[in-house]
């Protein structure tokens, strides 16, 4: 991993995904993370578990340490995959459920209805901004119950530039099988990871072969996320998608089994997400 | 004249279950609704998801036939929603939208 490396919506790809040695979960020297980078974590944890690893060295950066634990990693990583931290340094007493919204381990929506409730109760949105941090929530958790095969991943934080909760970042991951697996049930001359994101953002294309009308879920998302002035990142497989209210973009990614999901969005409309 | 059954939707929805368990009263006995106008209320509805309101408008006007289905002071993105999958299943014009 990068020497000072942040793992954010951003530079998950550089600095956790395509980085030397992929095999080995490492945090030692990561110094900053948000919700995209946690969920990212926990789905590489599937990974190197499965290839033995079972424990990783906590951060060096003492407030990253705590960040991590505060966000319940180490608990996560232990329960789902029996990797342990190397050590904990224990939170401090006050505590930020104001504003953090902890890894959560769900397997549908009606598992991951309570922790939506408890991001949109946190966030000072307007109803405009509400519905669609809700949308995107709902839609984004709902795929996994019903395509990914596997389990999911949620966190989400609201943070502040001059107004308490006036954005919210979440992430919604999994390490099943891929927006291109899942569509190829119904479409099976898909045969690229970038492919099946543009067809998916696009909408109207679903792998539920017996419900072809479905497939608007991950459009509605982004419709949302654009019409609040947002930015979003998807990635799936060997391909990321990254959307803002200027366009969408697919640079090139490193290779994660499942997909991710991760959103920036204004609690007021029209507030731009940076 | 037909009949009309009532529904009224809670402050947040979402999912396709989530669709299918509001019904269940409606569709007891997977009973055909040809006949019947479904009024859903929207007054407190303050977000849902696309696939809860997809699978209402399927469950409804699709699989259990009903002559219309009347969406009361629906939220925009929820009335969104509904025209868009109504349009998409081709039953676009039993549906209305009374937006809020």
């Amino acid at each position: 991993m990068h020497p000072t490396s942040q793992l954010t919506m951003e530079t998950v790809e550089r600095n956790l995904i395509d980085q030397d040695g992929a095999d080995d979960l490492d945090l030692t020297r990561c110094q900053f993370v948000d919700p995209f980078g946690l969920v990212a974590i926990a789905c590489k944890a599937q990974f190197v578990a499965n290839r033995g690893q079972t424990s990783y060295a906590v951060p060096v950066d003492r407030s990253f340490a705590i960040y991590q634990e505060r966000m319940r990693l180490p608990q996560v990583l232990d329960a789902q995959f029996g990797i342990r931290a190397s050590h904990i340094h224990g939170v401090r007493e006050h505590d930020r459920r104001d504003v953090l919204s902890e890894l959560t381990v769900f397997s549908n929506w009606s598992d991951a209805k309570p922790m939506a409730e408890m991001v949109l109760n946190k966030v000072n949105a307007d109803d405009e901004s509400a519905e669609a941090i809700w949308l995107c929530l709902c839609e984004a958790c709902e795929n996994v119950g019903e395509h990914s095969g596997a389990r999911g991943f949620i966190a989400a934080q609201t943070y502040q530039l001059d107004q308490p909760g006036e954005y919210v970042t979440l992430a919604v991951g999994d390490t099943g099988l891929g927006i291109r697996a899942t569509l190829q049930r119904a479409f099976p001359r898909i045969l690229s990871d970038q492919d099946a994101l543009s067809l998916v953002i696009k909408g109207g294309y679903t792998g539920v072969i017996s419900d072809p009308e479905r497939g608007t879920g991950i459009h509605a998302m982004m419709t949302a996320v654009q019409r609040l002035n947002g930015d979003a990142v998807l990635r799936t497989g060997s391909q990321s998608a990254k959307i803002t209210s200027s366009g969408t973009i697919f640079p090139s990614s490193g290779r994660l089994r499942g997909t991710i999901i991760g959103l920036r969005l204004p609690c007021i409309r029209g507030r731009k997400s940076r | 004249m037909t009949d009309t059954l009532q529904a009224t939707l809670p402050e947040r929805v979402g999912g396709r279950d989530e669709a299918r368990q509001f019904l269940v009263e409606l569709l007891t006995g997977n009973r055909s609704l040809a006949g019947f106008t479904v009024s859903i209320h929207g007054d407190a509805l303050r977000a849902s998801g696309s696939s809860f309101i997809d699978e209402l408008i399927k469950k409804l006007l699709v699989e259990s036939n009903a002559d219309k289905v009347i969406f009361e002071e629906a939220p925009p993105q929820a009335a969104n929603d509904a025209e868009m999958s109504a349009k998409r299943r081709g039953v676009v014009d039993r549906l209305i939208v009374h937006r809020r």
